[in-house]
């Protein structure tokens, strides 16, 4: 295993606050909310993984340990989910992004979640205006979905919310800004 | 639809530019040595960026001292060429030698004089660029025959077209050996070229709908007038916005090296940049303004 003090990106002498500000930068930076359906998502995980590994094993001292630490990976697929559409968010989740658009093809119920998972797909290949086209169309069917309106709203708001910082400042940020964002982040982009 | 991809000089730090200088130079040293003097006019800033991704696995940047025919006398220092460093010299050539190719079928005759000479000089650096660059130059060949045919049939689909041109730029990752780091540079120059690809669009749509051009956006948007509305700017804002930011969370996957803060500043503050002047039309003024200043000149 890697340096767990280079993963968090501080000297070996840090104090713990500096520590935990690193820490957390790098949590913002790799959050899931940042590469939902994002095609590198599991390159993301990796990375996630490996600095609370790095977390725990600098603060296993101080603290008790087992810290599961903040952004676990778990996919939040939507209650409403129906039989029907399964496969084809199974074939989307596992990147197979031509066999999921066959399969929607095939399919003759067309309403807001055949629209939402036509969406995904175009979304996953970077084909970001027809990707939006469907989401539009799968919150003009169904108004009610939280699921279809996140997609929606996580494109208006320009993807990923790490990347909407201003360039060169990510210093000037301090706890109270730091949670505040990222209570707003999981309002924003989860159920 | 080169020079969008730069960097924003005000924030980079004062070794990251002598390093983006070196870079250029280095290119423009590969250009000479592998396909002869002429080449090196096909020097421009989107190569060098892709240039600069490509050595993005370099934990130290190495450097040497060089002259050349701009700086006979002083020495300069260049990135270190060679090797892998090189293969960005023969896309350079080609995706230039294709750029020429395409803006001979808009032009008329004479006004297609200058392209016409400049593409029979280069004939000879392209034909070596291709044998150099594997499959490269075939992967660029059918994306842009692809990308006729949809502009030939007036396509009024943006991510149809610019998935043509996007694709070209993602497959010069295909020479990365690690499969993650491939990954991740694809998907970068895959949101890179579909951004220049929209944001060229932008730039000419104005001039375009006057001359009764093809263009992707008044297709899309189903515009006339001469003017792009506000109503359109704010989707191509919001598809574009997605772009960055597909190709800034892959950025923040790659590995540290001599070259992230270049890279990071160019994605995340010039193409920012660039994006805002497109939109406001600075950019465009500044270009022609650079036109003009050469006619006088001459």
């Amino acid at each position: 295993m890697s340096d767990p003090y280079q993963v968090l990106g501080v000297s070996r002498g840090a104090s713990d606050e500096e520590i935990k500000k690193a820490y957390r930068e790098l949590v913002r930076k790799y959050h899931p909310d940042n590469y939902h359906d994002n095609p590198l998502a599991d390159l993301a995980q990796e990375k996630m993984k490996e600095i609370n590994e790095a977390y725990d094993a600098v603060t296993k001292g101080a603290s008790s340990g087992g810290n599961t630490g903040y952004g676990a990976y778990e996919r939040n697929t939507s209650q409403q989910e129906t039989q029907e559409f399964r496969g084809v968010r199974a074939a989307i989740n596992a990147g197979s992004l031509d066999y999921a658009e066959q399969l929607l093809s095939q399919i003759r119920n067309r309403g807001a979640e055949w629209n939402y998972l036509m969406g995904c797909v175009y979304y996953r290949r970077g084909w970001m205006d027809e990707a939006r086209s469907y989401y539009q169309k799968a919150v003009g069917m169904d108004p009610s979905n939280a699921e279809f309106r996140q997609a929606l709203a996580f494109m208006d708001s320009g993807g990923a919310p790490y990347v909407n910082r201003s360039y060169g400042s990510p210093a000037g940020v301090d706890m109270c800004d730091l949670c505040a964002g990222l209570m707003c982040m999981n309002m924003c982009c989860r159920c | 639809m080169f020079g969008y991809v730069r960097p924003l000089k005000s924030e980079l730090k004062v070794r990251e530019l002598a390093q983006f200088e070196a870079a250029y130079c280095g290119l423009c040293h590969s250009l000479g040595k592998g396909f002869g003097p002429l080449s090196r006019f096909t020097l421009n800033y989107d190569l060098t960026f892709l240039s600069i991704l490509l050595r993005s696995g370099e934990k130290t940047a190495r450097f040497e001292r060089r002259r050349c025919a701009v700086s006979p006398f002083r020495k300069k220092c260049v990135a270190c060429t060679g090797g892998d460093a090189d293969i960005c010299a023969a896309y350079s050539v080609i995706l230039v030698y294709l750029k020429l190719e395409d803006s001979l079928i808009d032009e008329g005759f004479f006004r297609s004089l200058p392209a016409r000479l400049m593409r029979a000089l280069l004939r000879g650096a392209y034909d070596k660029a291709v044998k150099r660059s594997g499959n490269f130059a075939a992967l660029a060949l059918d994306a842009l025959r692809e990308l006729h045919e949809l502009e030939a049939a007036r396509s009024s689909s943006i991510d149809r077209t610019a998935d043509s041109f996007a694709r070209i730029l993602a497959a010069a990752a295909e020479t990365e050996k690690d499969e993650n780091v491939r990954r991740v540079l694809s998907q970068i120059l895959y949101h890179v070229g579909r951004w220049v690809y929209i944001v060229d669009a932008r730039c000419d749509a104005a001039e375009d709908m006057r001359a009764g051009r093809y263009n992707p956006l008044v297709s899309r948007f189903g515009i006339s007038g001469g003017e792009v509305p506000e109503v359109c700017d704010r989707e191509l804002r919001i598809t574009l916005a997605n772009s960055r930011a597909m190709m800034i969370s892959a950025f923040e996957l790659l590995p540290e090296g001599a070259w992230t803060g270049i890279i990071g500043n160019i994605l995340y503050a010039g193409m920012e940049q660039v994006t805002e002047d497109v939109f406001s039309g600075a950019y465009r003024h500044r270009q022609k303004r650079k036109r003009t200043k050469w006619r006088v000149d001459e």
